[in-house]
């Protein structure tokens, strides 16, 4: 800090490098104990289900073999003590092994290092659009409060927030590719074309990074329909959110005077209304992010696109344990680092709140 | 203290919609304000005083109905379409609120909100606009101007933030500054250097300003003339020396024995009978009769009119019992 210039902006700042090193180290600490403990949960949960891992992947022949059954179980580790399959999980776990999926027959971790990316695009495009239709049409329908605008806006958000994923998913690709023929059935590229180059596993963006114009297009268009269909599903939510946290804020004494100093009606709105009234829509837009990798398992079923949300599906019905356990991992961490997020731009937006 | 009216309110009348239909804040107002002149408006919550600032402004809030005129430097803001209002707001005619906790943005630094209406009004550039904020804050004497305009509203006092918006408010130079209660929130030592500024800013700027509070005690100190308002309407109005040396409404009359100190000398403390009365229940006749102690059975049916009195007072009472005797 000895460098730090000497203007006074300094003691007006509240969060140091320092201070926010220390939020950053404890708030993974208590990610961390988090992860394990989802471990358990997950574990204890994929025992009680009734079923037998064997059953779910062995033929009907291979099953009749007592010893090929054994064996499996064996490959597994399924006929360890429960206790004792945890901490052997544990302890690969420490070492960064996932174990091997039964259906994949793959190291899990490569399978997650293939779909993971997928989800988080999927999932990304989707937030983005709620965020943007949702805090845009919220705030529209706050300030033509009382208003037909308005009024069109509460009932459609209302219906947005009541219909069933699944039959927006079904009716939107029934219209759009089935009718209309605007976007591919599913998939993330078209058959033939080959994935840009990995960087990070999202198509549109390793196309972007590798300057492949046409591929970006491409996965553009893959991702258009499932993205904006999960979407829809948070997008009645956000909009409720901001045109109640807008409305809370628009008649509120500091932008009564916003307006006394002759500001226009939209800088006042941008610039005074927006910041504290987006605070709580940070929430819910973290908590939209969690109900929408929920719906990324209907989703990606629907339009063929090989996320997590399918391959958590698949590894449910199949009891394929290491996969399921991988999974859950996986979305954990994504919660911690979205909170994470919230929690970080909630301290950017109000200066009043300091990291702890 | 002399000059011509910077601002003359005729028949201001406002309606607001509340729960139970359309009602009148304020009734039929009429005032004016000169260069340099500090008017003070007199009441007790809900006498419409606060209503009346914000339709000069046409701040009022949605559903509100405004009659009458309110001629400003001659053109009638009232009938100014909205972008033309928002070119007088701040920057001819300012506001500075009640709570100065809760009228400065929480989450904008003081240098923004310092400069964003300098640079919309005036056409400033952000430097610009910076330096005309650091000579405001240093002319209402908040210490290192410089990092005050680093700083969040939450890192001042209440008194100190209530000088920041003053500056605000004061710094595209307006003409008049409509001040709403800005010592109610305050200490009462923190009172007396506000009221200190303002009378400076007066002499110095020569800014008109338009005094709002139920304090007469405040009043007496700092405005030239007074203008009581009751249920919406004037009751009294004249020199300060006038309306609070020898009041002649009753209720004036009641404000004045209602303050603390030794405002009447001798006189105990005591408070007006009952409360004022709220928009739903407006009572016909002088809306102050059924408080008022001199109340005969005509006040109960006839809206006192407004009348010049001799004494440059206006007064709103028929039965004028404090009227002096002739001898």
């Amino acid at each position: 800090m000895a460098d730090a210039p000497p203007s006074s902006a300094r003691r007006a700042r509240r969060v140091t490098p320092a201070g926010l090193g220390r939020f950053l180290a404890r708030r993974l600490g208590i990610g961390l104990v988090l992860v394990v403990g989802i471990t358990l949960v997950a574990f204890i949960l994929t025992h009680l289900v009734p079923g037998d891992p064997a059953a779910a992947n062995l033929g009907q022949r291979a099953l009749g073999d007592p010893a090929i059954v054994k064996a499996f179980n064996h490959e597994y580790g399924l006929d360890k003590p429960v206790v004792e399959q945890y901490f052997i999980y544990l302890w690969k776990l420490l070492h960064g092994n996932l174990g091997v999926s039964e259906q994949s027959h793959r190291a899990v971790i490569t399978d997650l290092a293939q779909y993971v990316p997928a989800t988080i695009e999927l999932a990304l495009f989707a937030i983005v659009v709620s965020i943007v239709i949702g805090v845009g049409l919220g705030v529209v329908a706050a300030v033509r409060r009382g208003k037909p605008v308005d009024t069109g806006l509460r009932i459609g958000s209302l219906l947005g927030v009541s219909m069933p994923t699944f039959w927006v998913a079904l009716f939107v690709f029934y219209l759009f590719f089935f009718r209309l023929g605007w976007f591919p059935s599913g998939g993330r590229l078209n058959p033939g074309v080959s994935a840009p180059g990995h960087i990070t596993g999202m198509y549109t963006v390793d196309a972007l990074l590798h300057g492949q114009w046409s591929l970006f297009v491409d996965a553009l268009d893959h991702l258009v329909m499932p993205g904006f269909v999960l979407g829809i599903f948070t997008v009645g939510t956000v909009l409720r959110f901001t045109r109640a946290s807008v409305l809370e804020v628009i008649n509120l004494d500091y932008v009564r005077a916003a307006r006394a100093k002759g500001l226009s009606e939209w800088t006042v709105v941008r610039r005074h209304v927006m910041r504290p009234a987006l605070l709580p829509i940070a929430t819910v837009a973290g908590l939209a992010f969690g109900s929408l990798l929920s719906g990324t398992v209907l989703v990606e079923n629907i339009y063929s696109w090989p996320g997590i949300g399918e391959y958590a599906y698949l590894s449910a019905v199949n009891l394929d344990l290491p996969a399921i356990m991988g999974v859950s991992i996986v979305v954990a961490i994504i919660y911690i680092v979205i909170n994470l997020l919230v929690d970080l731009l909630y301290s950017i937006l109000d200066p009043r709140i300091e990291l702890r | 203290m002399t000059g011509e009216a910077l601002l003359e309110v005729e028949d201001l009348t406002v309606r607001l919609r509340t729960a139970r239909g359309i009602r009148r804040a304020v009734d039929g107002v009429s005032f004016a304000i000169r260069e340099g002149e500090i008017l003070g408006v007199a009441g007790e919550s809900g006498s419409g005083k606060t209503i009346t600032a914000l339709a000069l402004l046409g701040l009022l809030p949605l559903g509100a109905r405004t009659s009458g005129s309110v001629r400003f430097a001659g053109t009638d803001l009232l009938t100014l379409r909205r972008r033309e209002l928002q070119k007088v707001r701040g920057a001819q005619v300012s506001l500075v609120s009640q709570d100065p906790m809760t009228s400065l943005h929480p989450l904008l630094r003081i240098e923004v909100q310092m400069t964003e209406h300098v640079r919309a009004h005036l056409g400033f550039s952000q430097e610009q606009a910076r330096e005309r904020a650091l000579e405001m804050l240093a002319a209402v004497r908040i210490p290192d101007p410089e990092q005050a305009l680093a700083s969040h509203p939450h890192q001042f006092s209440g008194g100190m933030r209530q000088r920041i918006a003053i500056a605000m408010a004061l710094a595209c130079e307006p003409r008049l500054l409509i001040a709403d209660e800005p010592t109610t929130a305050l200490d009462v030592t923190v009172q007396a250097g506000i009221l200190a500024l303002l009378d400076r800013l007066r002499r110095e700027r020569g800014v008109s300003v338009l005094f709002i509070t139920h304090d007469l005690g405040v009043l007496s100190s700092v405005a030239d003339r007074i203008c009581v308002l009751y249920g919406g309407r004037v009751a009294e109005h004249g020199a300060t020396s006038v309306v609070l040396g020898t009041p002649r409404h009753p209720y004036t009359d009641g404000l004045m024995r209602a303050l603390p100190g030794a405002a009447v000398a001798g006189a105990a403390m005591t408070p007006i009978a009952g409360s004022p009365p709220s928009l739903d229940a407006m009572p016909a006749g002088c809306a102050f009769h059924p408080r008022c102690e001199w109340a005969v059975a005509t006040c109960a049916t006839r809206v006192p009119a407004l009348r010049d009195v001799g004494d440059g007072r206006l007064l709103a009472c028929d039965v004028d019992p404090l009227a002096p005797v002739p001898s």
